[in-house]
């Protein structure tokens, strides 16, 4: 779970309420990923820079039938809550969790569940008790959810850990190192901020709880916990902070990795790092800031990274107990974006999920700004094909019946020069393609692009539609390069076959 | 009398050439895309019929086309009328024009003028967009015009423009429209118009020079203020009015230039366009119109781009006088192809003399 780009995303506000639910993908910005039993669930989200918006959905369906998975509009998606933070998704017993990490003392968790056996969502509320909400020096929102055996779990910082159990509907707070659950009434809260937990994932049976300072593994078949210090095995290496941890789950003993803030060689900097169990400490491992990553089987791992969204890498850790840094072998071969490309630009990766169907196969699941990625006979160390993408594509008239700018106004121009308006459209035909836009006076302002060869939308184009994403496109300014001014902008679009079409861009500067 | 037109041809042909002639000083334009493109349509079907080129003689709308009009006209003028252009863009206009003896004409223009069809527009998702609801682009532009009649031959105008636009920039939680607005004041018009004769009038104007306009932008994190300064104009003009046929005739030029900014920069790259247009009176109560207006005079008078958008305006129309149902009434309509072939544009208009 890639829990910093998905805590970054969104803005915090309130709006409650779900919208409903539809066929297909909402949108195709897979932030998260989630699984469970027979079922898999996406978490998307959408801004809309016209309306300011920021959307969620979550989409499910069965994941036992690969070609059902890669049909889009087999999904059903929900619809719900905008203008608020996600900050973590979990899936699992029919219910999808979605954590908004609000920092409202009043609305201190607004965590919504979807029950995907009745089809409604509602909001889950943890009963915290008015004394500690209003204590100042301590925060219990909530950052992660993870399910384990028909309950899921929250981390709630200075809270502890919150386990809801779906069947009997009991809440209660779990904290590091006590057995048995603690009532809500008699939770004073953890003092030392740098035990509150920041982090937590699921493994197998296992809980990996994180705070700044220490790293558990809980069981809850037994209650036992296993703690963790920062002590460090490389004497390079000073731990300063853990950002969360993970064990793999097809390993046995499991492997414990951490990723953490470090000070090596007088230098701070974020790696992942392995817990040796023979020195009783921890030792890098990846040299790497690791924003999320998935363990294949047998020692592989698909990690991206937190500098480079678009990139990821496979590594296979056949170190045992004795990784050192550097040691664990990119499977270069393997490189992750290749095999995601779809036009000129990689996605941007927000999420990986690796599914085992055998000691040596799985399905990997990529969730990307450009959708879904799917590999539905996954072998670690080995596939090296295109992945297949499923995404949602609403389609355009054919023959340039239909054409329109996208967005439709184009905002902070003198401001912000990135922004940009795409021309979408559908040709007939092979056609060369002409695109100018002109002002109120039907005075030329710009050519976008002149008599430039296009596919037709019917035949070979991508996803149906001619335009050229990256090269159809309108920045608001004049041939001359001087951003024009606030109005109505019309653009026109021939073609050497006859077809061609209006429209309208507002740029509001 | 034959001698007297006969020069009167050569100096109109003479002053064209050397309209034309100057614009080889111009190299590429870029004049779309700068503010004021609103105001640079023609107003009225009868400009609208003869390509635009109405600056040295325009039969009514004179606030607009050459306040220094308003003197020599002996009447009390009241004209309304409508227009559609292609692309959903809409005219509305009216104005009054009164004369002050002895040497003083005044007169009053509200334009309406804007697209209230904004309906294509879509959100910013691109693999999955959404029609947003009907936006509408609004400018409204009002000149107060003072004229003043020097001699028989000379006459001068001046009028000020109030502007202002409104513009869609935002929406609010419920999908609704949040529209920005601009209001300038200030902005100058100023004409002299040199009657040759009772045959010819020459004329120059400049048009929204000191125009400023200051944009209220709501945006959806900050709201903030930009300046906007539509682009001034000079225009050279000239009327020739004859018989042809032993029917009334006129012939008009009109040569527009873009040459600096309202801040007295010099554009890179200036531009003049070139309009023209005849009307002819075969019968009493009505005239026949023509016109070809906006070629585009500049370096790039055959490139590919200019081959193959021919970026004119050829236009038509009518001017019928309904005296025998209300005296002084005319009714005037005009039609014209736009510049980018996107379908026509239509003016009707009535004026009332009384």
């Amino acid at each position: 779970m890639n829990k910093l780009v998905v805590m970054t995303l969104g803005l915090i506000a309130l709006c409650c309420g779900a919208r409903g639910q539809n066929s297909g993908f909402f949108s195709n910005e897979i932030i998260s990923i989630a699984s469970s039993g027979d079922s898999i669930s996406l978490l998307s989200w959408k801004f809309d820079k016209i309306t300011s918006d920021f959307t969620y959905a979550v989409s499910f369906v069965p994941k036992s039938d690969s070609a059902y998975v890669a049909n889009d509009l087999n999904w059903k998606s929900f619809v719900f809550p905008k203008n608020k933070a996600a900050s973590d998704f979990a899936f699992g017993g029919g219910y999808s969790v979605a954590v908004f990490d609000t920092l409202e003392k009043e609305r201190m968790n607004t965590i919504t569940v979807i029950n995907h056996k009745t089809n409604t969502t509602s909001e889950l509320t943890i009963p915290w008790d008015s004394t500690l909400l209003k204590d100042s020096s301590k925060w219990v929102n909530s950052t992660n959810v993870v399910y384990l055996d028909n309950a899921f779990y929250f981390s709630c910082r200075s809270g502890g850990i919150v386990k809801w159990d779906i069947i009997t509907n009991k809440k209660t707070v779990l904290l590091p190192g006590v057995i048995g659950g603690i009532s809500f009434e008699t939770l004073k809260g953890i003092v030392d901020s740098t035990n509150w937990i920041r982090g937590l994932e699921v493994s197998d049976k296992h809980l990996i709880a994180t705070s700044a300072s220490l790293v558990w593994v809980f069981s809850p078949q037994d209650s036992s916990w296993v703690e963790y210090s920062g002590k460090s095995a490389d004497p390079s290496v000073t731990v300063r902070s853990f950002i969360y941890a993970v064990t793999d789950p097809y390993t046995s003993p499991h492997a414990l990795y951490s990723i953490a803030k470090v000070t090596r060689s007088g230098s701070d900097t974020t790696i992942m790092m392995k817990y040796s169990t023979k020195e009783a400490g921890w030792k890098p491992v990846l040299d790497h800031a690791v924003a999320g990553l998935t363990f294949g089987t047998k020692g592989y791992y698909y990690t991206y990274f937190e500098h480079d969204s678009t990139n990821c890498k496979v590594y296979r850790d056949t170190l045992g107990d004795t990784a050192v840094i550097y040691k664990p072998l990119p499977i270069d071969a393997y490189y992750l974006p290749e095999r995601l490309k779809t036009g000129t630009e990689n996605p941007q990766i927000y999420d990986i999920f690796f599914s085992a169907k055998t000691d040596s196969s799985g399905v990997l699941y990529v969730g990307t700004s450009n959708g879904l990625y799917l590999s539905g006979n996954e072998i670690p160390g080995k596939s090296n094909d295109l992945l297949q993408c499923v995404k949602r594509i609403t389609p355009v008239k054919n023959a340039l019946k239909e054409a329109f700018a996208s967005p439709g106004i184009l905002k902070n121009v003198e401001e912000n020069n990135t922004d940009i308006v795409r021309f979408v459209y559908c040709l007939s035909k092979n056609a060369n393609v002409t695109i100018r836009i002109y002002d109120y006076n039907n005075d030329l302002v710009k050519t976008i692009i002149e008599k430039q060869p296009r596919k037709s939308g019917t035949e070979n184009a991508e996803y149906g539609r001619s335009n050229d994403k990256y090269k159809d496109v309108w920045d608001g300014t004049t041939a001359g390069g001087r951003v024009c001014a606030p109005g109505v902008y019309y653009f026109k679009i021939t073609t050497d076959i006859g077809e061609h079409a209006f429209g309208k861009v507002v740029v509001a500067k | 009398m034959e001698k007297l037109l006969l020069r009167n041809k050569y100096t109109v042909a003479l002053f064209s050439l050397l309209l034309i002639s100057g614009t080889e000083l111009l190299s590429a334009g870029e004049v779309g895309g700068l503010s004021g493109a609103y105001l640079r349509p023609a107003v009225g079907a009868a400009a609208l019929a003869m390509g635009g080129a109405s600056s040295a003689s325009p039969d009514y709308l004179a606030c607009w086309w050459n306040p220094a009009m308003i003197a020599p006209s002996k009447e009390k003028k009241i004209e309304l009328g409508t227009g559609t252009r292609s692309l959903g863009r809409t005219d509305l206009f009216g104005q009054f024009t009164f004369k002050v003896p002895p040497r003083l004409g005044m007169g009053f223009l509200v334009l309406y003028r804007g697209d209230p069809f904004l309906d294509n527009l879509y959100n910013d998702d691109y693999d999955n967009p959404e029609k947003l609801k009907r936006a509408s682009y609004t400018t409204i532009t009002s000149k107060i015009a003072l004229s003043y009649n020097f001699s028989k031959k000379v006459f001068a105008g001046l009028n000020i423009g109030i502007l202002y636009q409104r513009l869609p920039t935002a929406i609010d939680d419920n999908g609704d429209w949040i529209y920005s607005s601009s209001t300038g004041i200030g902005s100058i018009d100023a004409a002299v118009l040199y009657k040759v004769n009772e045959r010819l009038k020459l004329s120059v104007v400049a048009r929204d020079f000191f125009s400023l306009m200051t944009w209220d932008i709501v945006s959806d994190y900050n709201n903030y203020q930009i300046d906007d300064s539509p682009l001034p104009s000079l225009i050279l003009a000239s009327s020739y009015e004859d018989s042809l046929f032993g029917k009334p005739f006129k012939w008009t030029v009109d040569l527009k230039g873009y040459m600096f900014d309202n801040d007295w920069n010099a554009l890179d790259h200036k531009e003049a366009y070139l309009s023209t247009g005849i009307q002819f009176q075969n019968w009493d109560a009505f005239a026949l119109r023509l016109g070809i207006g906006d070629i585009r005079i500049n370096r790039q008078f055959m490139d590919d781009e200019y081959r193959d958008e021919f970026f004119c305006r050829i236009g038509a129309g009518i001017s019928m006088d309904l005296s025998t149902l209300i005296k002084g009434l005319q009714a005037n309509y005009g039609v014209s192809t736009d510049k980018i072939w996107a379908g026509i544009d239509q003016q009707l208009d009535f004026s009332f003399r009384f």
